[in-house]
């Protein structure tokens, strides 16, 4: 999506609180074959951590940014555990997602992407009931 | 080993498909170690296999997150044996997601620097010093200023996608 849109279209990653660290109320890592994460206390243990997502991901291409250890900015989206949005060019929200990790649809972030930019929708198959 | 959780393989689909062919390949992270591996390194300090209440330092909060029996010390069995808690979050802090049409909350954040794809002679050069002013040089101090991005610098430019996530 980024190679496509990533002209017309500013794509910011916003490292947010994790989701599963060891020591949270949803734990994995280890066994399950997911990282191993301690919940970070400090913002220097979060950027610690927002390096090695940067790195094991090869978020490269896109512009990571970090949140503050008070969440200040995951909160006011309500992002965690993930989430998408679009803000247009007059910074109102044009696309805002349902939490992740179930409403979490890069599907519906490119269709609001191209409605954005005036492209012709994408047409998609309609998704089974239940998911 | 590279490890994807739902949210990691859903953000895969936001990055090209192959990396652009001069970027080094990222570094490969260590073997997997088991969660208490990690746990036992960090806290037994009197490596008696076990850790007390007492040795672990992380946040105080969260030891009943890992002490489940609440005996005062966890050991292998008790850390692998886990599954997910899924008790309440500590902080039980309502937040609510901005609706579309509604202006996007402001906001200024550090970027984060990728030290992988950075040039393999950066970490080892000395700082730049002028020599008539003593100080570091105009470059040396960019590098070491963090960059920070506004949401507000992209109004009446380009749109932005923002996608929120984390490690696991």
């Amino acid at each position: 999506m980024h190679a496509t849109y990533g002209d017309e279209i500013e794509f910011l990653m916003v490292y947010i609180r994790e989701a599963h660290a060891l020591d949270s109320p949803w734990p994995m890592g280890g066994k399950d074959g997911a990282p191993i994460v301690e919940d970070p206390v400090t913002y220097g243990e979060r950027k610690d951590v927002a390096q090695r997502c940067m790195q094991a991901l090869d978020m490269s291409p896109m512009t990571m940014l970090i949140d503050g250890i008070d969440n200040e900015v995951g909160d006011a989206y309500a992002a965690w555990p993930d989430r998408l949005y679009l803000v247009n060019e007059k910074g109102k929200v044009a696309y805002a997602g349902g939490p992740g990790p179930f409403a979490f649809e890069p599907d519906e972030l490119e269709d609001a992407i191209r409605a954005e930019l005036d492209l012709e929708p994408i047409k998609r198959k309609p998704k089974k009931k239940g998911k | 080993m590279l490890d994807l959780t739902p949210a990691a393989l859903a953000l895969a689909a936001l990055l090209p498909l192959a990396p652009v062919a001069d970027d080094p390949p990222p570094p490969a992270e260590p073997p997997q170690a088991t969660v208490w591996e990690f746990l036992v390194d960090k806290y037994d300090a009197n490596e008696d296999g076990r850790i007390t209440k007492k040795e672990y330092t992380g946040i105080s909060d969260r030891w009943k997150l890992l002490d489940l029996d609440g005996n005062g010390w966890i050991d292998e069995k008790e850390v692998e044996s886990r599954g997910r808690v899924a008790k309440p979050r500590p902080d039980k802090k309502k937040v609510t997601a901005p609706k579309v049409g509604r202006r996007a909350p402001t906001f200024e954040l550090e970027v984060m620097t990728d030290l992988a794809h950075l040039p393999e002679d950066a970490p080892d050069e000395e700082p730049e010093v002028d020599p008539k002013e003593g100080k570091r040089s105009d470059k040396d101090a960019k590098m070491k200023e963090p960059e920070t991005i506004a949401l507000a610098d992209f109004r009446g430019k380009k749109p932005v996608a923002l996608i929120f996530g984390s490690y696991t």
